[in-house]
């Protein structure tokens, strides 16, 4: 994270995308989608501004709260990249003798 | 005196590390986090302890890493069958998918003597029988019904109101038991009914052929007359009276009784529990207003938002834990639903809560028309003239036409919530579930952006309170763990 710039009911962000991943701070964006407007901009070749407009539910605290989701999207992706080969093998495991999946034909 | 033993941390194994098992959290309050893993076991954790335990910090000494082993969320050097057991309990959780459709609704006709606001269904006046199923229709949702793969088979009766054509219940009781001869299914009957027009005689035919009694009490008389008007002003009256006979008729078990929540009920949750408890019911389901049918129609649906129903449910759930407390055992019904989930390794049927939904593979109803919907609400769209979830007629259209149809496929492939935006990484995801319906009449999208979707936050704000008390209230723990098989 480079910086926070406030200005009224916005701020902006600019982050670092070798530090926080792009796909993170969409999923970010999209959480906040009913309290604020998102405008992502490439500034540089590592370096994204954010700009979250939340006009008519401005709240001092907006920016704490955009950046502390922002750390739960990151700690999501390093389980999920851990954790998803583990995942299909239990639900494949968990069906694999099911009438729900279909089998090959010898 | 020098213990004998060295530190705990000495009898570790040398390259002590763990795996990380699949989960998801959320945040529970200002505070705390709630990580839940792919069954529903779940876990408290601060900021910083998720942090150290999903970057493999944590010690492996500490309380919390033994409550996370436990639960599933790790597996280390010590113990491999976590991911073993896990795949048993995924395989028990859902169990239900491979038994398919189980709740088959007959609405026998649109007719109805009440005419409330809320209503879901565009009712028709008593007496046109353009309204009302025929036979032939009858036959062929009974030959639908049994194509069925699901070992237990619940036919519901609604309408309208549906003891206007107790002719056909009878001869689709009377026909479904027939063939149930051969097939052998575990039968259940029940009508959806105001008890307007009970009889001895259906009251007989009922205890005779083991068929329950659902019925509508909104709260004390006023509330309730006004709720749901009908000539006489009496329709708290005509249902007192009704659930009286029906139960000296079938017994206190075979009668139950639904409440609907309008903008009148906010203030006077506590009232509304007092006349269950007066009535003798062992519980209550404090149900918010769908925005379907006629409830768009009247803006009924527009009388109060998600905050007011969870604030509404929270006093309704508080006063209910404290009438146990005295010593009254009483229940609160979405709220065991959800218990359910919570804390065994089975799903429940509860149509709203599954995924993927419950539409047309938990629950499918047959309209009065021959008509066929995957949903009550469903249908209840279709009365106001959107028919897009109709899978075809009974008439002309084969099972497999209507089973495989597009207006059931298409939403039932968009409501896996493991793959919908914000739902895949959602603690709560394996205690919420899909609601299509609700979320194309009020995004007319299946799926629905869920930061602005009303189930969402209805859904979360239940959660986070029963865990709350689960995890911070002992009392109402133990008092919650007994409503598990209410």
């Amino acid at each position: 994270m480079n910086g926070i710039t406030r200005d009224g009911d916005s701020f902006v962000l600019l982050v670092d995308t070798r530090v926080y991943s792009l796909e993170a701070l969409k999923k970010t964006a999209y959480t906040f989608a009913a309290v604020t407007s998102v405008i992502l901009e490439p500034k540089t070749d590592n370096v994204v501004s954010v700009l979250f407009n939340f006009a008519g539910s401005h709240s001092k605290n907006d920016p704490e709260r955009v950046i502390a989701e922002l750390l739960d999207q990151d700690l999501r992706e390093i389980i999920k990249r851990e954790t998803t080969p583990v995942r299909n093998l239990i639900l494949a495991h968990a069906f694999s003798r099911s009438s729900l999946v279909e089998r090959d034909e010898a | 005196m020098a213990s004998v033993f060295q530190d705990e941390e000495f009898y570790l194994p040398a390259h002590h590390t763990y795996s990380l098992l699949p989960f998801r959290f959320s945040r529970l309050d200002s505070d705390r986090y709630v990580a839940v893993n792919e069954v529903g076991e779940s876990q408290l954790l601060l900021r910083d302890e998720l942090e150290l335990f999903v970057r493999k910090r944590l010690s492996q000494s500490s309380r919390l890493y033994y409550a996370l082993k436990a639960r599933h969320f790790l597996e280390d050097n010590d113990s491999d069958i976590a991911a073993d057991l896990l795949t048993l309990k995924v395989r028990s959780k859902r169990e239900r998918i491979a038994r398919f459709t189980s709740l088959h609704m007959f609405v026998v006709t649109l007719r109805c003597n009440h005419s409330c606001q809320y209503c879901q269904v565009s009712r028709q006046s008593e007496d046109r029988s353009a309204y009302d199923m025929t036979e032939a229709m009858a036959d062929r949702a009974l030959d639908f019904t049994f194509r069925s793969p699901s070992p237990a088979i619940k036919i519901e009766f609604q309408g309208g109101e549906p003891l206007l054509n107790f002719d056909l219940i009878k001869y689709i009781v009377l026909n479904a038991k027939r063939r149930n001869v051969v097939e052998k299914r575990d039968l259940a009957f029940v009508i959806a009914t105001n008890l307007s027009f009970l009889t001895d005689e259906i009251l007989g035919f009922c205890r005779d052929h083991a068929v329950q009694i659902s019925t509508s009490l909104d709260g004390p008389a006023d509330l309730h007359n006004a709720n749901r008007p009908k000539p006489g002003n009496d329709s708290y009256e005509v249902t007192i009276d009704g659930i009286r006979r029906a139960r000296e008729a079938l017994g206190v078990d075979q009668v139950s009784a639904l409440m609907t929540t309008t903008k009148a009920s906010l203030a006077r949750v506590t009232e509304i529990i007092d006349e269950y408890v007066k009535q003798g019911f062992r519980g209550i389901f404090l149900r918010n207003l769908s925005p379907y049918g006629f409830a768009i129609k009247t803006r009924y649906f527009d009388g109060y938002d998600s905050d007011s129903w969870l604030n509404f449910y929270r006093c309704g759930l508080d006063y209910i834990l404290q009438l146990n407390k005295q010593g009254c055992s009483f229940a609160e019904f979405f709220t065991t639903t959800v218990l359910q989930k919570m804390l065994t390794p089975y799903e429940t049927g509860f149509v709203n809560l599954r995924s993927p939904a419950g539409i047309g593979i938990a629950g499918i109803i047959f309209s009065y028309n021959g008509e066929v919907y995957p949903s009550d609400e469903a249908r209840m769209k279709a009365e106001m003239g959107d028919k897009i979830f109709c899978m075809g007629n009974l008439m002309t259209d084969t099972y497999e036409q209507m089973m495989l149809s597009p207006a059931l496929l298409t939403p039932l492939e968009d409501s896996f919530a493991e793959s919908v935006p914000m739902c895949e990484e959602c603690a709560f995801l394996p205690y919420c579930g899909s609601d299509p319906d609700y979320h194309y009449a009020t995004q007319r999208d299946f799926v629905g952006h869920k930061a602005l979707s009303g189930f969402c936050k209805k859904n979360m704000g239940v959660f986070r309170y029963i865990i709350q008390k689960l995890e911070d209230k002992p009392e109402e723990r133990q008092i919650l763990e007994s409503w598990v098989n209410w």
